[in-house]
């Protein structure tokens, strides 16, 4: 029998996780991902753990990248972007994969970790258990490349393009948070004091929330999901859950600080969720009414507007800090590799499976995904590819 | 062979003096041969037992070489570890390098070179390329689905591809819950694809739980008796239990099964009718589903004057947002209250008060003709003197603490039986393909607790194994003079096996219970210090 190829669109915790039941299974993989590093979002997500474990699922994610590693039948290719796509005659695709240099050979590299204190830019980064990569950021000063003992650094930057065969296509591409820049009432962008629940995570992962500042919080639920003006309409599922969790891990922190939530609805998605929430909603003042506007006062303090539900008028209120809960969008790129791969979408731009077509899609690019869910799914997926693989 | 195919696993456990030392020459020695690329090297400590998983697992889907130091390779004890925990089907050998008459080490400096030689030539016979085909094996591929509700129907839909042989054991509840009943509504207002899986799931064969006689466990799964004496043996349950809502003590008032039973019975229904929801039990997303199906069906089919009160509106699942808001064109009203309601019951004539949180205006309901008030769930009680019998978790829709979340369906609680939780969470049926088959595939190995026993005829009390014991867990029995082992102690290196004069020690199985017993024993001698 030959050996069975599938490429996997995204290295994130649903193609990190479908790569490797797809290898253990037999099957040769090739997993692409845009970024120099794996763990795609939640890779800089924090642990919300208070005394007790309250399954955010970050730890998954965690511990999933400590067993990921390259293999003969697991080739991973970061900075690397699907760039044409077509089925050929067998039923499989021929693809052709645009491949940004490793600037950091990992074959070289063995983490001494001189390189990144050197860096103006602060451009080299590392991911737990893996080699460090050169962001964006980089301005190709060569600092790094002269403290480098083993040359393991080189600054050139043409890409490589490579062609390919596989029998099967798995898009694990992952969502977007929704960017509450584009609207001007969210006051977020100018404001520091009010951040988004992707940035409260990336406190989190530092370990470096300022909390000795900050006395009165206010989360808003529903940034960028089941808003028609802004044409998200669907529900993100996860916000309830990651912001009540970060909430609560607030207040065993630094205990006494006042926390209101602005919120349409709570979404009672899993089962642990509801006990959870049944046992910590009283900690908080929830207020069901949704921010008119968020301004800066003279302080530079943001001020938030509403109408009160129980009086009925509006109110405005200072606090030291604003969460903004954002919603998942499809990515950015969605419909890009829709028109590419010929994957269906639904109508708020997520991903529906065709398993017909030899083409899959996993995780969160097919809805709004807790981390756990990702995984479950990246397991269901795999049966339905192998099944495919077999029935062919 | 293929590039790094092959893994040996060099032990470095304390019985092996200057281990590391050892380790470094022989990889040099790979280096030297130019042999680095083909074989990968590690490291691992035989004593660690629970560790060793974690070592192999990392190696999946390669061929693993043991150079092991002592007895253990005799004894067979890394046949279970690598079985659970490298791929099943890898292939592995075990050199031993130290003990016995295989001291490598001996003599003059040239082990290395002998080694080295030892292992490629094991590697030679190891297979070039691992065959892996993800087949279920037949001896136990049979699955019994327990519970002939949504979640158990839905259960066996996604499983029947993989595992044809698949039996759902039909409840007598089964029927009736208000998931299975919104079925049978027209498409239009059904919950997607809801009834596409239930016809599926339906085609698959019945067992009426009437007609059992017992489950009892196996060596290999669960033997089903039916009362005419026909015998079945599954590999797996899937504890899929059905709900059973709860009945509603409000008079006049149905629940929500009760109001579906009535709906689908056909009378000529006009007038209100009116969902009390988050009433004293908090609505889930999977019933919202089921009350949103039946107010639009009333509203678009009957014409009636369709409100439903409630606290939150639960549109996380996927599909949901699409029926709400078709439910609220039809013309559906929904009241989103407070925490206070007022729920006036005065002569069996029901009027509802609430204040509406998003106009703050308050909104009155005065004696609808079809009140219905979505009640708790509960599994059914066939179910719960199941779970109860199998000693599964009785707390309903929890996630048992320490489950393994990769695995998919919660809590996994005793081998072999999967349960799905009630939640509508399709992602846990989904898996479940796929949790089964690598349960099949673990082929059923259970980690076994090995610990040194000392035959007291055959001991001649000379102490030698007292002396070698790395861990220092044999000690002279005071009262007759025989070495005795301390169970907690031990960790089966074999060294003492080895050095044995008499031998007198064997390495067996030990019982937990046992275990405890022995502790029990020392303990009341007072012999530990």
């Amino acid at each position: 029998m030959t050996k069975k190829k599938v490429c996997v669109v995204g290295a994130g915790i649903s193609g990190i996780s479908l790569a490797q039941r797809l290898m253990n299974s037999g099957v040769e993989v090739i997993l692409l991902d845009r970024n120099p590093y794996p763990g795609g979002r939640a890779a800089r997500y924090g642990c919300k753990a208070v005394d007790e474990c309250v399954k955010c699922g970050v730890c998954l994610l965690r511990n999933t990248l400590c067993d990921f590693r390259e293999e003969d039948r697991l080739r991973v290719y970061f900075s690397s972007t699907l760039n044409k796509f077509q089925q050929n005659r067998n039923g499989g695709f021929n693809l052709s994969i645009i491949r940004q240099p490793n600037r950091i050979d990992p074959r070289l590299c063995y983490n001494c970790g001189r390189c990144s204190p050197v860096c103006p830019e602060n451009a080299i980064r590392t991911i737990a258990g893996w080699k460090p990569y050169i962001d964006s950021s980089c301005t190709d000063c060569g600092e790094c490349v002269s403290v480098c003992p083993v040359a393991a650094i080189s600054l050139k930057r043409e890409p490589a393009e490579e062609n390919m065969n596989v029998d099967a296509l798995a898009l694990c591409t992952g969502f977007m948070p929704f960017d509450p820049a584009i609207n001007r009432k969210y006051g977020y962008g100018g404001n520091l004091h009010v951040i988004t629940g992707t940035d409260m995570e990336e406190f989190f992962y530092n370990e470096s929330y300022p909390a000795e500042h900050i006395k009165k919080i206010a989360f808003v639920q529903c940034v960028g999901s089941r808003n028609r003006k802004e044409g998200k309409e669907h529900c993100s599922r996860i916000c309830c859950s990651y912001a009540l969790r970060m909430a609560n891990r607030i207040l065993h922190e630094t205990p006494g600080t006042q926390i209101d939530f602005f919120y349409m609805d709570i979404q009672l998605a899993s089962d642990y969720f509801r006990n959870f929430y049944g046992e910590i909603r009283n900690k908080f003042n929830f207020i069901r009414s949704m921010p008119v506007c968020i301004k800066d006062d003279e302080n530079g303090k943001p001020l938030v507007r509403y109408d009160d539900p129980v009086t009925n008028h509006s109110v405005e209120n200072l606090y030291d800090l604003v969460v903004l809960s954002q919603g998942t969008c499809p990515q950015e790129d969605a419909t890009e590799m829709a028109d590419l791969t010929g994957v269906n979408m639904d109508e708020y731009g997520f991903f529906l499976s065709v398993p017909q077509n030899g083409i899959f899609a996993s995780g969160a690019c097919k809805g709004p995904m807790a981390i756990e869910e990702c995984i479950k799914d990246a397991s269901a997926v795999s049966e339905e590819i192998l099944s495919y693989l077999g029935g062919r | 062979m293929a590039k790094s195919s092959v893994a040996v696993m060099f032990c470095m456990c304390e019985c092996f003096p200057d281990a590391k030392k050892r380790s470094d020459a022989i990889k040099a020695e790979f280096f030297e041969q130019n042999r680095e690329d083909t074989i990968e090297l590690h490291t691992f400590s035989c004593t660690a037992k629970t560790k060793i998983g974690g070592d192999i697992g990392s190696l999946k889907g390669k061929n693993i070489i043991f150079t092991g130091c002592s007895h253990l390779l005799k004894i067979g004890f890394y046949d279970d570890v690598v079985r659970a925990n490298a791929c099943p089907k890898s292939n592995y050998r075990m050199i031993n390098i130290k003990g016995g008459k295989f001291d490598f080490f001996e003599g003059n400096d040239s082990w290395p070179k002998k080694i080295v030689s030892a292992i490629l030539a094991e590697a030679a016979t190891l297979s070039e390329n691992l065959t892996i085909e993800r087949e279920t094996p037949e001896r136990y591929s049979r699955v019994l689905v327990y519970g002939s509700g949504l979640k158990g129907l839905r259960a066996a839909a996604h499983l029947k591809k993989g595992f044809p042989s698949l039996d759902i054991l039909e409840t007598e509840d089964g029927n009736l819950s208000a998931g299975m009943l919104s079925s049978l509504l027209k498409d239009k207002y059904c919950v997607t694809r809801q009834r596409e899986i239930v016809e599926e799931g339906r085609k698959i064969g019945f067992i009426s739980s009437k007609d059992i006689q017992f489950i009892q466990p196996v060596e290999q799964g669960f033997r089903v008796a039916d009362r005419g004496g026909n015998v079945t043996d599954y590999g797996a349950i899937v504890f899929a239990p059905e709900t059973v809502e709860a009945e509603c003590t409000e008079t006049g008032a149905f629940n929500l099964t009760g109001f579906y039973r009535y709906l689908l019975r056909g009378e000529p229904m006009k007038g209100t009718a009116c969902f009390l929801a988050d009433y004293k039990t908090a609505l889930l997303p999977e019933v919202f589903g089921d009350v949103l199906s039946a107010a639009h069906y009333l509203k678009s089919e009957k014409f009636m004057n369709v409100f439903i009160f409630l606290k939150n509106i639960q549109v996380c699942i996927r599909g949901r947002q699409a029926l709400y808001d078709k439910a609220r064109e039809a013309g559906v009203v929904f009241i989103k209250y407070a925490d206070e309601i007022e729920a006036d019951n005065t002569g069996g004539e029901f009027t509802i008060r609430a204040v509406d949180e998003q106009s703050g205006r308050p909104c009155v309901v005065k004696k609808p003709d079809f009140l219905v008030i979505p009640q708790k769930l509960f599994r059914s009680p066939e179910a719960d003197e199941f779970a109860r019998a199998w000693k599964l978790n009785p707390e309903y829709g929890s996630h048992t603490p320490s489950v393994s979340l990769f695995i998919g369906p919660n809590g996994t609680v005793r081998q072999g039986i999967f349960t799905v939780g009630p939640s509508e969470d399709d992602a846990d049926l989904e898996s479940l393909a796929y949790v089964l088959r690598e349960f099949y595939l673990e082929e059923r190995q259970e980690f076994e607790e090995h610990i040194a026993v000392v035959d007291s005829e055959k001991c001649a009390y000379c102490l030698t194994c007292v002396r070698v014991c790395p861990f220092g867990a044999i000690n002279k029995n005071p009262s007759d003079k025989v070495a005795m082992v301390l169970p907690f102690l031990c960790r089966a290196c074999g060294t003492c096996v080895a050095e044995c004069p008499a031998q007198a020690v064997q390495l067996r199985n030990m019982p937990n219970e046992s275990l405890y017993d022995s502790v029990k024993l020392i303990l009341s001698k007072g012999d530990v210090s």
